[in-house]
């Protein structure tokens, strides 16, 4: 019988080192798991407060409304597994792990936006996509879930996509990350 | 010849760095220049006067306007062709030279045209190369000759193109006085804004203006470079405004690539494009030394250039005014100064290769080499056009002026009326404000809109009313032809005699005229000769301007490349988690959509016959895969589905197809149910998102009460096939907590377990080889350590891995058929042979009445005879007929059906084949006639089993 020592593997590749310009983080380590109820579950009216185009952070959980009654939960995995252990799943409810099927990056700097507007056409300034601002838009033609989370005041958006377009995406905003740090 | 430098001592406002000498190539020519030298500036100042040839007639033309709407200055640099030289700053070394001449730029044989120029007309080409039709061929390539423009360099290396979006709440288009001040006073209100001009430097009249229009100038680039609130982008070009000033930029000069294109949503639009000078027509106005009063202008005090010796000054106004002590400043003999507000007007101006005299309306005869007109201006409304605004003619200004833009595109500057440059700058200022106070309104609004934006914590403001001033309108001379014929249309080589000719043919309306002269269809879009255009057509109708009206500017506003127009591609790959496995260990990679697959690892044949014999793995990943959860998935799996699914049991498996309204078939997969209310479906690679979304149509639109949640998973699951009779024996070996014998898990059954130690894993026993296989399903981040373990626990099994082709060898002996490859867009579900899946007593599913017609016939009448999908082998088993090949009818080229799938089958060894089959020749044992390629025909036999290997399914339940 088999006696191995699984390896969990990053899709993203390797990232350039990056700057207070621009930094690209693989965030594919988070857990990512997607949470939806029937309309009118407890558990729609217990993350009614996250609307439409929102995010917050609840003990390190970044939870982010994806559609309606459906949301979005990006942490650390225990922190994930607690956060979702505390909802009422009554009902039609669904609680899916896609910490497997997506990769994250996170884009941080002050010309994160700048490099973003490159390849997205989201009005992301200040006043449009203030911080915890969370929405579903292409980047480099690819769909993602863009939250805006700032770190200590640093600018800071995580994308998170479709596993199977990591390496495309790694390769893709590292190389407009290149253009900005050689202009 | 020769001719002396015309490069003056340093100009107050000049824009050429004289410490930054360079040198380039002019027609082969070497000579030098300035960095901030445009090419024409510089080649100008080497004392060259003639830089390209006409379009059609090939005669000399020289400097006109000196900027970026010069007609006469297309120049080739290095491999690019149709190079503005008015517009494009020269860089050492570059390497710049003529177009479309032959021998030479000073001397073209092609000139020759202008002796038969009477027979060249308008409408010349349409007459004349219509007949004899079949000679068009060579029409063509003696017209092809005659093209204008530079060469293609195939071989040189591709540009890139970018693209950005940008959201602001004012774009200001033009940095003229009133551009920037608009700029600066929207900014301090507040508003974000992003202010776009053409030129390589803000200011617009005012950079060759006098010392005050200088310090101005100064102190308004200031204001707006240094406003925090301000993105000044130079060499980019307003190009487009569309719905709700949804508007597109064209920025050249940037780092890293060749353009960029910018889409801006802006809440305002400021239109401050200024005025651009209009040429006069009159015989030989365009002789090389005849030009605007700005080209001089520009040339003295930008680029410190003398645009001649001795000169006649042709001025309707304060800007013709100015140019004669531009003139005399840059020691020009001002010979003769014809004032059209006295009534004076220049008639005809005559030279060989270049300008020698002027004749006036007094008679005289006025010896010059440069003749400098100043009549008037065309106010570019194309952006107001694109808003919707119809221009209207102000006969005292004579020129157009806006007339009722939306309110969220304000005019200012030179188009929207004249006065100082204090006057201006107030009127840039108010409109600023305005744009500012309006784009607030609207942001309010947006706010409140936007879900995710910071609300607006005020009530929305009331819509600002314009109390702006208006700007004054100036009287000016209507000046557009003398008592001569001369060029209208530059560009295009039509001359007013033209515009005529096809008026007397008919084409008396203004867009009537220009598409059949191709007057204002040229690269200036009609900057420099709508108005003249649509004068002489007023002139020949005895009406007014007014009355006759202008042509309707659409985008772009100046051309713009087609890379540009694509900006940056993005062509989004998609790869499984065991790609860079695939990739060290020879996988050849081919494209499926957009993912990535390795095709095979060297011999396709050798994999097959080691996945029969041994055991193989194959990385299946893009399969489409979705986790369904709710209670009732079942029904909405039979709604999808043409079979039922009420009663698969956990832990089972079944194959599914599913059809469109239409009965057509569109997908097929299996679906397993994990648990009461857990199923796994996966469907074909191609049907991923269709099916997905699908799915999510039924749930959303059509059947809202079922309590079903879909997740599609494709990529959180690396997905692999384990094939060949050993493949039990290595899932023995890695499978931990999940039985894998064959009387504890038979065939079409799946399991949850544990995979080289990854947890929840799905397992199904299934098959698409033919062979005793398993497919799992690892959670994604494990896929290539398991892949990694199978190879390992599996070597001395003789585990091998296999790619697409050889899967599809094998699916093709055991003659199942692909959805999209063997089906088309018109396959019923009868077609495939699967009739007996559907399940018509169901209460609904998608397709159901016309499966039933399809399957059982309808009112009374039979059902329809529909092609049949069969196996076919050629009788020459040496001969694989190539996918596509057409079935015909015994000794006619009647078509019976197409060989969809074909292959060399290593295991048996002959070819086979798939084929779709008129229903009267899908009879077992029947003979068909397939024609190859080459034209031969060659034979095939309808197989009458459904494989062409182990068609008793033995060892795929083995």
């Amino acid at each position: 019988m088999v006696n191995s020592s699984p390896v969990k593997r990053s899709q993203v590749g390797t990232l350039p080192a990056g700057s207070d310009r621009i930094r690209l983080i693989d965030a594919s380590d988070l857990a990512r798991v997607i949470v939806r109820g029937a309309p009118g579950s407890n558990l729609v009216t217990q993350l009614s407060s996250i609307g439409s185009g929102r995010s917050v952070v609840r003990r390190s959980v970044r939870i982010g409304r994806v559609r309606p009654n459906e949301w979005l939960y990006i942490g650390p995995a225990d922190d994930v597994a607690a956060a979702v252990a505390d909802l009422d799943l009554t009902g039609h409810t669904s609680v899916t792990d896609v910490s497997h099927a997506r990769s994250s990056l996170r884009l941080a700097g002050r010309d994160s936006r700048s490099l973003l507007e490159r390849c997205c056409s989201v009005d992301f300034s200040d006043v449009m996509f203030p911080n915890e601002a969370m929405v579903i838009a292409a980047v480099a033609s690819v769909r993602c879930d863009i939250v805006r989370d700032d770190i200590d005041g640093d600018l800071s958006y995580l994308l998170t996509f479709d596993r199977s377009y990591s390496e495309y995406m790694g390769t893709t905003l590292a190389g407009l990350q290149s253009e900005f740090e050689s202009s | 010849m020769a001719s002396p430098l015309r490069r003056l001592p340093a100009q107050p406002g000049e824009e050429i760095d004289r410490s930054a000498p360079l040198s380039f190539r002019w027609n082969g020519k070497k000579m030098s220049g300035f960095a901030g030298d445009t090419i024409a500036s510089a080649v100008s100042a080497n004392g060259r006067r003639i830089f390209s040839r006409s379009m059609k007639y090939h005669r000399p033309r020289g400097l006109l306007t000196a900027d970026y709407w010069d007609p006469n200055c297309f120049v080739q640099v290095g491999p690019e062709p149709n190079v503005r030289a008015g517009h494009r700053q020269v860089a050492d070394g570059m390497k710049v030279s003529p177009q479309n001449v032959w021998p030479s730029l000073d001397h073209d044989i092609k000139a020759a045209n202008g002796l038969v120029s009477r027979f060249l007309t308008a409408g010349f080409y349409y007459k004349t190369f219509m007949n004899p039709a079949p000679l068009w061929p060579l029409y063509e390539r003696v017209l092809a000759t005659f093209a204008p423009g530079g060469t293609v360099d195939l071989s040189a290396p591709t540009d890139h193109y970018d693209q950005r979006f940008v959201h602001v709440d004012v774009l200001v288009a033009g940095a003229g006085p009133a551009g920037l001040s608009a700029a600066v006073a929207a900014a301090e209100r507040g508003a974000s804004v992003l202010l776009a001009e053409h030129g390589h430097r803000v200011g617009g009249h005012l950079r060759w203006g006098d010392e005050v229009d200088r310090s101005l100038l100064v102190e308004l680039s200031e204001a707006a470079h240094n406003h925090t609130n301000i993105e000044v982008l130079t060499d980019a070009t307003v190009t487009g405004r569309y719905e709700d000033n949804w508007c597109a930029i064209n920025q050249r000069t940037v780092d890293h690539v060749a353009e960029r294109l910018l889409k801006v949503r802006a809440k305002t639009l400021v239109v401050a494009a200024g005025l651009i000078e209009r040429p006069y027509v009159f015989d030989g106005n365009d002789l090389p030394g005849v030009m605007l009063s700005g080209a001089a202008r520009r040339l003295i005090n930008l680029y410190g250039v003398r645009p001649g010796d001795k000169a006649v000054v042709f001025t309707a106004n304060a800007e013709g005014d100015a140019t004669i002590a531009d003139l005399e400043r840059a020691g020009v003999e001002v010979a003769r100064v014809v004032d059209a507000r006295a009534g004076q007007n220049v008639v005809s101006a005559r030279g060989g290769s270049s300008l020698s005299s002027v004749t006036l309306d007094d008679g005289s005869k006025v010896s010059a080499d440069l003749l400098i007109t100043a009549t008037g201006w065309t106010a570019p409304t194309s952006l107001l056009n694109m808003a919707g605004d119809r221009p209207s003619y102000d006969e005292t200004a004579a020129r157009f002026f806006p007339d009722q833009p939306p309110d969220t595109v304000l005019v200012t500057g030179g188009l929207a009326g004249d006065g100082s440059s204090e006057q201006l700058v107030a009127h840039g200022v108010a409109t600023g404000r305005l744009a500012a106070d309006r784009a607030a309104v609207i942001g309010h609004r947006l706010r409140s809109l936007t879900p995710r934006a910071v609300p607006a914590e005020e009530s929305e403001p009331s819509w600002p009313v314009d109390q702006r001033s208006a700007l004054g309108r100036d009287q000016h001379p209507a000046l557009f032809r003398s008592s001569t014929h001369g060029i209208v249309d530059y560009s295009e080589d039509v001359s007013s005699k033209d515009l005529v000719a096809a008026a007397k043919e008919a084409y008396d309306s203004v867009e009537l005229v220009k598409r059949y002269t191709t007057s204002t269809m040229g690269p200036e879009q009609g900057k420099l000769e709508t108005v003249n255009t649509v004068a002489v057509l007023a002139e020949f109708r005895g009406e007014t301007i007014a009355e006759v009206g202008t042509t309707v500017w659409r985008p772009p506003y100046a051309p713009i490349a087609l890379g540009a127009l694509a900006g940056r591609h993005f062509d989004p790959v998609r790869n499984s988690a065991l790609q860079p496995w695939h990739d060290r260990n020879g996988g050849v990679p081919m494209v499926a959509g957009q993912w990535m697959r390795p095709e095979h690892y060297g011999d396709p044949a050798r994999e097959v016959l080691n996945t029969r014999t041994n055991v193989g793995i194959i990385d299946v990943s893009p399969l489409g895969k979705m986790i369904l959860t709710g209670p009732d998935v079942p029904k909405l799996l039979e709604q999808m589905y043409i079979n039922k699914w009420s009663k698969l049991p956990v832990g089972g498996v079944r194959y599914g197809v599913m059809v469109g309204e239409d009965g057509v078939v569109m997908d097929d997969g299996v679906t397993g149910r994990l648990d009461d209310d857990t199923y796994f479906m996966t469907t074909t690679t191609g049907g991923a998102g269709r099916i997905y979304e699908w799915a999510e149509m039924w749930l959303q639109t059509e059947k809202p009460d079922f309590e079903v949640f879909v997740d599609p998973v494709t990529a959180g699951f690396t997905s692999i096939n384990i094939a060949g009779p050993n493949s039990r024996e290595l899932l023995r070996r890695i499978v931990s907590d999940v039985s894998v014998e064959k009387d504890d898990f038979a065939y079409m059954q799946v399991r949850r377990g544990t995979v080289a130690d990854v947890k929840d894993c799905v397992i199904w026993r299934i098959g698409f080889t033919g062979e005793l296989s398993f497919e799992i399903h690892v959670p994604s981040g494990y896929g290539l350590h398991v892949w990694e373990q199978l190879m390992a626990y599996g070597a001395d099994l003789g585990i091998a891995p296999f790619g697409v082709e050889a899967q599809r060898i094998m699916r093709l002996e055991k003659g199942h058929f692909i959805v999209g490859q063997d089906t088309d867009g018109l396959t019923k579900l009868p077609t495939t042979g699967l009739s007996s899946l559907a399940k018509l007593d169901k209460p609904d599913s998608a397709g159901k009445p016309e499966l039933a017609w399809a399957i059982h016939g309808e009112g009374g009448a039979p059902a329809p005879r529909l092609p049949q999908i069969v196996l076919l082998e050629p009788v020459d088993p040496s001969i694989v007929p190539a996918e596509a090949c057409q079935i015909v009818g015994e000794g006619t080229t009647e078509i019976k059906g197409r060989i969809t799938s074909s292959r060399f089958s290593p295991t048996l060894e002959r070819s086979i084949c798939l084929g779709q089959l008129d229903a009267d020749l899908a009879v077992p044992g029947t003979e068909v006639t397939i024609v190859l390629t080459d034209g031969e025909r060659t034979k095939a036999t309808v197989k009458r089993d459904h494989a062409f290997y182990d068609p008793e399914g033995s060892r795929v339940r083995g």
